[in-house]
């Protein structure tokens, strides 16, 4: 078997059916994505050449700049809320609390539920008319905070980065979790003869033990709030008048509701480049000892 | 070796799994389509409606007729989408060239998008071969569709945007209909101080349309048809006095409570209920909803709904309304029989269907039928008097022009959260004019 493995013809032959299909839905449609960014094109009345005219069109367009903006606001919201929120979590369970299975579960279980029922869930709870939230408020004597929180401009994306923020911490959660599961017990046996406090143990063992997930979770969150759809789609299709838009719902916008192809193509390609960019960047910022 | 052996036969197993796959859903698809052209030729048809909307019963019951018996053969196959996700669903098919034969679609920009393309076949020689057919249709309908001087499009009805009223609810207050603006306004707030909400409205991002059809109503109403001509042409701005004046007066409206609390957060079949149910005393949508309206099945008040044409703020523009073509269909380039697809829209448009969609289900037909009275509902009647008496209809900005209509509802919807209408207005104008 080891001298198959190692003959690489052999290699490539086991690769190439999984290659394949790889390049039919992954790196063509890229390819062509990139290829079309440079076309004014509804895809019916041909293609018009236009250079770099949709990546200027873009940086000119004032909603795009906002929409970029609410991704950003939406890697910075998720990272500060999901990186120390997921790990005082994941730590309260792996210290065996009572119930911590039953709160691993309880943690985990929005992540697994599917987007839209998620959002359309929220949007009742946010409901002006009769919304848990407003009712809550009205019933703890605040009734003067209730309003229409998605039809609200200044608050609809932090009401959706709050769900968001709920739905995902118990992802990480359990990411995190299995990372300190694998932390050799004699370190903190070893510590405790020693001493140290649990907040000594978090800070030199369990900390520098997972820093190495903790970069793939991070990688995750960036990537995953850069091309954040789902929510926003079912809970404000981008509204009201564009301030919850980001640049995932712009891009649908602007191809199935306004025909520009060419211009949703080109905010498809800035998508990539930044996704790409904030690996490369969470690599630097976590880069452990055994990868340099 | 022997090992070598079993991986080759296992990837060959696999390879055979894949292609086994693929050529599955081969045959099941030739299947399905080799059942039904067995028999007869089929086209399929999109169409803009959703079970719930009761008019689609009338649309199939045209279908069943043709389909049990036409000179041509063919059967045509319907395919109902709700008109949330019409747009979204027909330009996706449109640019991966999966059309349907026959489509739904709204008249001048909506259509010429797709006849740029040429997606859409030219009807114009069908027309004037049957110049009876070419005839029966009102004037300026067919003109709506025509792009450099040919005909792409069908017009099935007409339509405008009117105020349906609850005429219980008006009796019991002893209110009158409004003639002018400022008599609406006399309605609403004496409405309000008997405790009912006036006017029901929604304004979520898929019903944006609903908001931005009365903001322009009250700009048809300011400025009359020459603002909207002059949007169309180029020749005015989006942030002319009037529009933002329009926006002005709807936003006092929205402060005084006009419209149910939270209206900005309900949707459009929220607030049709609310008035249904008789909640509010009146509701601003199109002529297409009388028959969600006038049937007892689907609205309590059916029998209480009667409407008026919205009055106009300035007394020299009164009588132009929000108004249309409705249900246009078009052939696309995708039809092998365009013969059968003709001969299938002048069956919808005769006067016998025409006639049926009108009585039955209160669609107003863009074909000039003799008009019996007596079989007319009550609201139908009081719809088409309010249509006769218009002088001018100013098709809804996202028909006019998709871009543009699609940033003008949404910054109307922006108005009805309280945002500066010059403010508003000057940034669509800048997007105008950065999108030529």
């Amino acid at each position: 078997m080891n001298k198959v493995m190692g003959n690489k013809k052999t290699i490539a032959l086991f690769v190439l059916p999984a290659f394949i299909i790889y390049a039919i839905f992954a790196l063509f449609p890229i390819a062509y994505n990139i290829y079309m960014s440079l076309f004014n094109t509804d895809l019916m009345s041909g293609m018009n050449f236009i250079g770099f005219g949709n990546y200027t069109g873009l940086f000119k367009d004032r909603t795009f700049r906002h929409a970029l903006s609410n991704n950003i606001f939406m890697v910075f919201g998720s990272l500060i809320a999901h990186m120390p929120l997921a790990m005082f979590f994941a730590n309260a369970i792996y210290k065996k609390i009572k119930g911590s299975a039953f709160f691993q579960t309880v943690f985990f279980l929005p992540s697994v539920i599917c987007g839209v029922a998620v959002g359309l869930t929220w949007t009742f709870i946010y409901n002006g008319n009769y919304g848990l939230l407003n009712a809550f408020l009205k019933f703890i004597g605040l009734g003067d905070l209730s309003q229409v929180w998605l039809a609200n401009k200044d608050l609809a994306m932090f009401c959706i980065i709050i769900v968001i923020m709920w739905q995902y911490v118990g992802y990480h959660m359990v990411i995190q979790l299995a990372a300190m599961r694998n932390i050799d017990a004699s370190f903190y046996e070893a510590a405790e003869i020693d001493g140290a406090t649990g907040w000594q143990q978090f800070k030199y063992i369990t900390f520098p033990m997972i820093k190495p997930i903790l970069k793939v979770d991070a990688v995750l969150i960036i990537t995953g709030s850069l091309k954040y759809y789902d929510l926003v789609a079912v809970m404000t299709s981008g509204g009201p008048n564009h301030a919850t838009e980001v640049m995932s719902t712009y891009m649908y916008y602007q191809a199935f509701n306004v025909l520009k192809y060419g211009y949703a193509s080109a905010i498809g390609v800035i998508l990539m480049a930044l996704c790409i960019m904030s690996v490369g960047i969470s690599n630097t910022v976590f880069r452990t000892e055994n990868d340099v | 070796m022997k090992k070598r052996m079993v991986m080759l036969l296992l990837t060959g197993v696999m390879c055979i799994g894949l292609l086994s796959g693929c050529g599955k859903s081969n045959a099941d698809e030739d299947g399905s389509s080799d059942g039904k052209s067995d028999d007869t030729e089929v086209l399929t048809m999109m169409l803009n409606g959703a079970d719930s909307d009761v008019y689609v019963e009338g649309y199939r019951k045209i279908i069943d007729a043709f389909n049990a018996d036409n000179e041509y053969g063919v059967t045509i196959e319907p395919e109902f989408v709700s008109n949330s996700d019409y747009k979204t669903k027909l330009t996706t098919m449109m640019a991966s060239d999966s059309e349907p034969d026959i489509i739904f679609t709204w008249e001048l920009g909506y259509l010429e998008n797709f006849v740029d393309g040429d997606k859409i076949t030219n009807l114009s020689e069908y027309l004037d071969k049957d110049s009876a057919w070419k005839d029966s249709f009102n004037s300026g309908t067919l003109e709506q569709e025509t792009y450099d001087g040919d005909v792409y499009g069908i017009p099935t009805a007409q339509c405008m945007a009117v105020m349906y009223y609850n005429k219980k609810i008006f009796a019991d207050n002893n209110l009158e209909v409004p003639t002018t603006y400022e008599e609406y306004r006399i309605v609403c707030d004496s409405l309000l101080e008997k405790g009912i909400t006036p006017v029901a409205l929604a304004s979520t991002a898929d019903d944006a349309w609903l908001v931005s059809q009365y903001i322009q109503q009250l700009s048809d109403g300011i400025a009359g048809y020459d603002l909207f001509d002059g949007l169309k042409n180029d020749t005015a701005k989006w942030n002319d006095d009037a529009m933002v004046q329009a926006a002005e007066l709807f936003q006092e409206e929205v402060e005084k409570g006009y419209f149910e609390e939270g209206f900005t957060g309900v949707s459009g079949s929220e607030a049709e209920a609310l008035f249904q149910t008789g909640q509010t005393a009146m509701y601003f949508n199109g002529s297409w909803e009388i028959s969600n309206l006038d049937n007892p099945d689907v609205c309590q008040e059916a029998e209480n709904i009667s409407c008026f044409a919205m009055p106009s703020v300035e007394a020299d523009h009164a009588n132009v309304s929000v108004g249309s073509l409705d249900n246009s269909y078009a052939v696309t380039t995708n039809c092998k029989n365009v013969e059968a697809a003709v001969g299938f829209l002048k069956y919808w448009t005769n006067e016998e269907n025409a006639s049926m969609l009108l009585y039955d289900y209160g669609r107003m037909p863009a074909t000039a039928i003799e008009l019996d009275d007596s079989k007319l509902s009550s609201l139908s009647k009081d719809t088409i008097t309010c249509f006769e008496a218009q002088e001018a209809l100013t098709p809804w900005f996202d028909r006019m022009d998709t871009d543009l209509g699609n940033e003008f509802n949404n910054s109307s919807i922006a108005i009805a959260n309280g945002d500066d209408p010059a403010e508003i207005f000057d940034a669509l104008q800048e997007y105008a004019e950065a999108n030529k």
